[in-house]
């Protein structure tokens, strides 16, 4: 039975298998690639998850949701309607929906999954991912990083070898990898990142500044408003650079924006985003020891990197073009598919073989220089060390007739520890004696799956602790785990053949509301009069009806995209 | 350095695609998933050979260089001693390629090696700063190699030391008086200084991060090298403002360093903390030190996490309270909360009452309707108030305090109600209890209700 490979993103999801000699991409109820991460509720209760949700973002803002990938890894929750999800679980939901298109379209159930992460999600969102995973039903073999994923297939399509620099901004998260692919070995040789960075942030950026122009605040918009700004400017930010006019035009309630978006006012707010996504790529060629001139390859993956000002800015850090032969939108699932394959032992296969790094320092807290008290990082595995890797550093005692060491076990680059993340801690008892007299090693040992195990040893007396860390603070009990189960098995999803009708309305509903006019007048009449015609089930006049709206809809919503 | 080639396979060598050949013929042998010790000694192993492989052969390279500079100039001198750390060696090799005087494209300002030993801080620095920015764009690439580290007017705050390497790679390449004239990177980077400069001498305006908003909105701000040099000078500036300041006490408005947060956005244009290293060497100890400490860069906050969050609203998580940190709630608050509990019963109750003049029957002969309405809202007040998600009356919310279990937990309403019930009648009961309740209160522990129903009462804002 196959592996399923997903790429859970920001802004969009899709998933792929291997299929013995190739990757297979799946489609989902609509026939599309890409699933949008988007769920709502409607008003019956059931779960909508895609492209249906996407349109609804604006007329149901307060029972549908984008982006939560960004609160994962937190407690924070979502209201949709009067229900409260966390991050993990609106992210169970997506993949769920990804599972039942899997299973439609493969004809048998599909209970395995390699996932993939941005590769700079630290421990709590990792456990966080995993843990979506297994509320939708998975069995999660691996985690991949998505650099990782997407160099795997442009590895593999391109049957090239030699040194790649991989740029992944998506929607919500920027990611740097540098890979070496030669004899079938794909070696990683640094990760570094930004977890608050994508895509998303350029939309912000932009409708931060149109709103401060026209001496709006956010508060002063309904939560509809926003949506229909946010949309506005999503469809804006594509045309950027494009020939043509590129004007943003919206009644919001009482206030009004027209604003014609040309290249120089947007280079002027994406600037600063763009000097922080130089800081993780110098970071990784940093770690790597390389120079840009090792870099035989710039490949380019996420959606965001469509943007031609992202694509200049690395063209004159590189000095050439990247390239983009491969799909930036579906290469991360193509890659987890691929290692769906190999975790499978496929044949084809056979002969590669993957390693990974871990992006993060990962330490103890001791105390500082001058013995200035506690509070300090020691860096224990440096960020970067190709994983599985077991390193031992050696402690002593800090006062006289210390009884007891406490290992205080962090992740993160900060010299003081409050700015580095807290994943555990043991305690065990030291023989007394003068300070520095008693000796504790410490070996920090990192797997391939990313689960850290520490052990401790008294050198004196030879007493050992260890401790696995696999769950992250806040992490959910085994009872907690099947109560988070049970509510989610609870949801009923919306049953799948609906699916290509209720699109159809949701979109309508979308230009209805963003028209004006006898515009919107029309888009009404036409929308009710599918209404009537869906009433009367008959599933030919509802074809031949659907391409009829769909046409009307195009005339007035070009970008079908959004 | 002890070199592991059996676990390789093959006999020592030079070629480093033989190395990689027999790396990759042993890793499917012992693939990380399924062997992770062996494996964990493959790589070491790999990476060890691997780096002495390519240190030999820059060692070579060197030695063929400087053989052939030999035989052109005929010169007797003796060969320089090729015994070079690996870092250094590494950095010299990229050092001469830069100091070429037709730079290859490759090489860009950033790519250097961390940790360099002091001695060669000198021989180092120039790579960062001689290399042409490698552009995909045709316009006409200008020499970045400038003096836009002297506008005019600041020679005499010119530290000598610091800049010394740029200006001397400045001298080499071009003839500054020339350059500058027509030159788009040094005049954009001396206005940029100007401002900067004016700025220093504005205290209020000098410590709002906003006012550096400038700088990112240079049209230059994203070329590396011209980044770079910007930001060395910045850091210079800023520096010295601060080493003047830092002495100044609390009350000297106007002589206040720079706090972190404008440090910080500073670091995010020019990235300062990653270079470090660098910094460090040209700036003295004390002037960088200080400055980079304060360069960590803040934890995303809650409000980055539900920044570009559309559609839902979020609910934040409440910050978990910690067992060993709770702290019980004092009397006085405890007493005040019942108080308020007590007037919002009341108060309405009595307005009502003026308003509509209702006649209160007499339940008993002192026992009015009146008060046993007023009791039952009470306790109604406190069994849901306290059963509540929130755990507490308005009382106890509006004092911050929270009724949990033992374990932090919330009570559920059975619990409540028997919390509820026990409190009156401990309430009510006698005056024995009211002394008992006073005197476990005044040593600060749990009452007698609380003790039955196994519940405290804690004090939610000093319990962070």
């Amino acid at each position: 039975m196959a592996i399923l490979g997903i790429d859970l993103g920001t802004t969009n999801s899709a998933c792929a298998i291997w299929d013995g000699d190739k990757v297979q991409l799946i489609p989902n109820r609509l026939g599309e690639f890409l699933t949008p991460s988007v769920v709502g509720i409607d008003d019956k209760g059931l779960v909508t998850v895609g492209k249906v949700a996407r349109d609804r973002l604006i007329s149901h803002s307060d029972r549908t949701v984008a982006v939560f990938k960004r609160l994962m890894g937190s407690n924070h929750q979502v209201q949709l309607a009067r229900q409260r999800f966390t991050a993990t679980e609106l992210s169970a939901l997506v993949l769920k929906s990804l599972k039942e298109d899997a299973e439609a379209f493969l004809g048998q159930p599909v209970t395995e999954a390699v996932i993939s992460v941005p590769a700079y999600f630290n421990d709590n969102q990792r456990q966080a991912t995993r843990l979506a995973g297994e509320l939708a039903g998975f069995k999660v073999e691996r985690l991949i990083n998505e650099p990782t994923a997407a160099a795997i297939a442009y590895g593999l399509n391109q049957r090239a070898e030699g040194t790649f620099l991989i740029l992944d901004l998506g929607g919500g998260t920027f990611d740097v990898s540098i890979l070496e692919f030669f004899d079938g070995v794909m070696e990683v040789h640094a990760s570094a990142g930004d977890n608050f960075l994508g895509g998303e942030d350029f939309n912000n950026a932009i409708q931060e500044a149109l709103l401060a122009e026209q001496g709006i605040t956010a508060l002063d918009l309904s939560p509809q408003q926003r949506a229909q700004l946010a949309t506005a400017v999503e469809r804006s930010k594509r045309r950027i650079g494009l020939p043509g006019d590129n004007r943003i035009s919206l009644t919001l309630g009482k206030h009004q924006i027209d604003k014609q978006i040309d290249d120089d006012w947007f280079t002027k707010l994406a600037t600063p985003l763009l000097l922080r996504a130089k800081r993780p790529i110098e970071r990784a060629l940093d770690d790597a020891k390389l120079n840009p001139g090792a870099i035989d390859e710039v490949v380019l993956v996420g959606g965001s990197t469509r943007m031609g000002l992202f694509r200049a800015t690395v063209g004159r850090m590189f000095g050439r073009l990247p390239a983009c032969h491969i799909d930036p939108d579906l290469a991360i699932a193509m890659g987890a598919a691929i290692q769906a394959g190999l975790k499978a032992k496929d044949a084809a296969l056979g002969e590669i073989v993957l390693t990974d790094v871990c992006p993060y320092t990962l330490g103890t807290e001791v105390n500082g220089p001058d013995s200035k008290g506690g509070g300090y990082f020691m860096p224990i595995i440096e960020r970067n060390s190709t994983v599985p890797v077991s390193v031992e550093r050696s402690v002593v005692t800090a006062h006289d007739n210390q009884q007891v060491v406490r290992v205080a076990i962090y992740q993160g680059e900060s010299r003081l520890v409050a700015n580095n993340i807290h994943l555990g801690e043991l305690e065990l008892a030291v023989p007394p004696g003068p300070a520095g007299s008693q000796q504790v090693d410490i070996r920090y040992s990192y797997d391939m799956n990313g689960l850290l195990a520490v052990d401790v040893t008294v050198a004196s007396t030879g007493l050992k602790v260890n401790k696995v860390i696999e769950q992250a603070p806040g992490a959910l009990s085994t009872a907690q785990k099947a109560e988070a189960l049970a509510r989610l098995d609870k949801l009923k999803f919306h049953p799948r053949d609906q699916e290509e009708n209720r699109a159809l309305l949701a979109r309508g509903e979308r230009v209805y509301q963003s028209s004006l006019g006898d515009q919107r007048e029309y888009v009404a009449n036409v929308l009710g009069e599918f209404d009537k015609v869906l009433e009367r089930q008959n599933p030919q006049e509802i074809a031949r009806l659907r391409a009829k709206v769909n046409e009307v809809l195009d005339k007035f919503d070009r970008d079908n995209w959004l | 350095m002890w070199l592991d080639w059996q676990q390789l396979g093959i006999e020592p060598t030079l070629d480093q695609r033989a190395i990689k050949r027999a790396y990759a013929v042993r890793l499917k042998q012992c693939r990380p998933d399924e062997q992770p010790e062996a494996f964990q000694r493959l790589h070491a192993a790999y990476k060890q050979v691997l780096e002495w492989a390519a240190w030999q052969a820059r060692q070579q390279a060197e030695e063929e260089e400087e053989a052939a500079a030999e035989e052109v100039t005929d010169s007797p001198e003796p060969q320089q001693p090729p015994a070079q750390p690996e870092a250094v060696a590494e950095t010299l090799a990229a050092n001469e390629q830069a100091q070429d005087p037709a730079p290859s494209a490759e090489i860009i300002p950033f790519a250097f090696t961390p940790s360099l030993p002091e001695a060669e801080a000198e021989t180092t620095t120039p790579p960062l700063l001689s290399a042409s920015t490698a552009t995909a764009e045709p316009e006409p690439e200008p020499e970045p190699t400038t003096n836009i580290g002297q506008p005019p007017g600041c020679e005499p705050a010119e530290p000598a030391a610091p800049l010394a390497a740029t200006s001397s790679i400045a001298d080499e390449t071009n003839t500054p008086e020339e350059r500058s004239q027509r030159d788009p990177y040094a005049e954009e980077g001396n206005r940029l200084l100007t401002l900067v400069d004016d700025l220093l001498i504005n205290p209020r305006r000098v410590v709002q991060p906003a006012s550096w908003q400038f700088l990112a909105e240079s049209p230059l701000i994203l070329d590396l090298h011209f980044n770079w040099h910007l930001g060395v000078r910045v850091f210079e500036r800023v520096a010295r403002y601060n080493s003047q300041r830092s002495n100044a006490s609390a009350w000297q408005q106007s002589e206040q360093p720079l706090p972190q947060t404008v440090l910080q956005t500073l670091d995010g244009l020019f990235n300062w903390e990653h270079n470090r290293n660098h910094l460090q060497r040209i700036f003295d100890d004390e002037l960088a030190e200080a400055m980079l400490n304060q360069l960590d860069q803040p934890q995303p906050t809650t409000a980055d996490l539900h920044s570009g969050l559309r559609g839902g609203k979020v609910i934040l998580a409440s910050p978990v309270l910690d067992v060993d940190k709770v702290v019980t709630a004092p009397g006085a608050r405890r007493i005040g909360a019942t108080l308020i509990d007590t007037l919002l019963v009341v108060l309405p109750i009595n307005v009502i009452d003026d308003y509509l003049q209702l006649p209160w029957p007499d339940l008993a002969s002192n026992i009015s309707s009146k008060g046993a309405v007023m009791l039952v809202v009470l306790v109604l007040l406190l069994w849901l108030g306290e059963g509540s998600r929130r755990g507490a009356t308005p009382g106890k919310l509006i004092l911050g305090l929270k009724v949990v279990k033992a374990d932090l937990g919330p009570l559920g309403f059975g619990r409540s109600l028997i919390r509820t019930l026990t409190f009156l009648a401990s309430g009510l009961g006698s005056y024995l209890t009211l002394l008992i309740n006073a005197i476990l209160l005044h040593k600060g522990g749990r009452l007698i209700h609380d003790q039955i129903s196994r519940t405290m009462v804690i004090d939610v804002r000093n319990s962070r």
